[in-house]
């Protein structure tokens, strides 16, 4: 169907005079909108920052290797770069026994002296290297790997600890992508009654322009432009909100959970600005387009 | 122009609103349809307008074969009618300029060709002067009038009113009555449907009357004589 532009820029007209001439029905959907965005979004960011607290501690978890004391130091020092070339290997920290039993030495305090007689030359403890994963899940992998380096003599790996924390990962992950699918559907099911209630107000103004030979994309379009604009407010507003909201909410952990690293708004703020924009112009714009076939059969 | 030719309509609760209705109105005509309430003079008009379709016979309304109309052309047949009611259905946040202006958007219109076709449409009927008013503002003989100026704004071959005077007092619905006559001597089919007796037969037209969804009369110059159906 061919459109004029006189009818576009209608439609256009149309859909902002018409933000203005329902004032309180925009305001309600806009309300919902940025409610809705907010609420979804602050869970799925806390959820990605709890998700992120998790890898850390997952990374931090270590295999720590020693090495056959019949190996020279300088060779176990020089076993960095194989041990470093294991795949799933992040870091490879080498500690040679002589710094091993200083650091032993410390920890003894006065009891210090039960190692006296020994020193770097003859430290009864082994060379080792203290590896962290890029993926804790492969821990198998990467220790029947480090079993095949000639010279490892002992792999001590905390695995109860790694397990505990895959598995607290996954039900996080489980319930939090829940409760955002759940709250994500939430939103639309009051979205879209919002939409069915400002449709549902303006009903006989739909049914004369049917009356008058007004095709049904003539009526939708209006609407349309009016659902993406305001969902295009909707989504800003809830932006700066979120920014808002987020910063103080760091703010207060970082005060409060000194070891809690809450994810920086600054390296996602594109992405959350593009997810807000993105699902409510949909919402809007499908919302509208949906609804208002209900209307249009007269 | 209207052909209807052994037209049924059955609704979903069983009611037969019409049975077997036969008429025939010709280009240029003028004609009353008269029937007391429940009688399927509102049926009549929810079939020329395709809002439902006949479940037996044929009905076309200018060259359009209601029976058959796809849905996508029923904006097509709609935009070949004005339709006048007698609630007006205006839209009261819009002013009388815009309620007429809006009919012609709504078939593509130019912005041009509205500029010039709204202000002819408004002086017709009497209206110059008030296109800035919102509807609430104007009286009730007033609002009427802005309904047939938007049903006349996009010229169409046949204005259809349900009730047009039912909310108007004697002497605003004998003006009205005459606007229409006055439309019809331009060259515009016009059926209105009513149940005012004094109107109908001041008029002297052609008088169609329905009666428990059968036509029961049918006269040139008639009058509403069946007034004993009437409430």
């Amino acid at each position: 169907m061919k459109i004029r532009l006189s009818s576009i820029a209608y439609f256009w007209k149309e859909g902002i005079h018409n933000i203005f001439l329902h004032g309180f029905m925009s305001f309600a959907a806009v309300s919902v909108i940025v409610v809705c965005l907010l609420i979804t979004g602050s869970v799925t960011l806390i959820s990605y920052s709890v998700d992120l607290n998790i890898l850390k501690l997952q990374q931090e978890s270590e295999i720590a290797i020693y090495i056959d004391e019949n190996v020279p130091t300088e060779t176990a020092r020089g076993l960095q770069s194989t041990i470093e070339a294991i795949p799933n290997v992040a870091d490879a920290e080498f500690e040679s026994g002589g710094d091993a039993l200083e650091d032993f030495r410390v920890s003894l305090g006065e009891n210090a002296v039960l190692l006296d007689g020994y020193s770097a030359e003859n430290s009864p403890l082994r060379d080792g290297y203290y590896i962290t994963m890029k993926d804790v899940a492969l821990v198998d992998e990467t220790i029947d790997a480090l079993e095949e380096i000639d010279g490892v003599a002992n792999i001590v790996v905390k695995e109860e600890v790694i397990n505990k924390l895959l598995q607290v990962q996954r039900v996080f992950r489980t319930v939090a992508a829940t409760l955002i699918v759940a709250l994500g559907l939430i939103s639309v099911f009051i979205i879209s009654n919002t939409v069915k209630l400002a449709m549902f107000a303006r009903r006989d103004e739909i049914s004369i322009q049917k009356m008058v030979g007004a095709t049904n994309s003539f009526i939708r379009w209006p609407f349309i432009i009016e659902g993406m604009l305001l969902g295009l407010l909707a989504s800003l507003i809830a932006f700066g909100l979120e920014w808002w909201i987020y910063s103080e909410l760091t703010a207060l952990l970082s005060s409060e959970l000194s070891s809690f690293t809450m994810a920086a708004f600054e390296d996602v703020k594109f992405l959350v600005l593009g997810c807000f924009a993105g699902s409510s112009v949909l919402v809007g714009v499908c919302g509208s387009a949906l609804t208002i076939r209900r209307f249009m059969d007269v | 122009m209207i052909s209807m030719r052994d037209a049924s309509v059955v609704y979903d609760n069983g009611v037969r609103a019409l049975n077997k209705v036969s008429m025939q109105i010709g280009e240029g005509e003028f004609a009353f349809l008269v029937g007391a309430s429940g009688s399927g003079k509102s049926t009549i008009i929810k079939l020329l307008t395709a809002e439902i379709r006949p479940c037996e016979g044929r009905v076309l309304v200018n060259n359009f074969n209601i029976g058959k109309l796809k849905k996508r052309d029923v904006p097509h047949l709609r935009r070949t009618l004005g339709v006048v009611f007698q609630d007006f259905r205006l839209i009261p946040n819009k002013t009388v300029y815009e309620n007429i202006a809006f009919a012609m958007r709504a078939v593509g219109a130019s912005t041009r060709a509205i500029q010039k076709r709204v202000p002819y449409v408004m002086d017709l009927v009497g209206l110059t002067g008030k296109g800035d008013r919102k509807p609430l503002e104007l009286s009730g003989g007033e609002q009427q009038r802005v309904a047939i100026a938007r049903a006349l704004v996009n010229n169409p071959r046949l204005i259809i009113a349900d009730e047009p005077t039912g909310n108007l007092d004697p002497e605003r619905s004998l003006e009205l009555m005459t606007l229409f006559e006055k439309i019809n001597e331009l060259g515009t089919t016009v059926l209105i449907v009513t149940h005012e007796k004094e109107l109908v037969d001041q008029f002297g037209k052609r008088v169609i009357v329905i009666d428990k969804g059968e036509i029961i009369s049918d006269q040139m110059g008639g009058y509403y004589t069946y007034e004993d159906s009437v409430e």
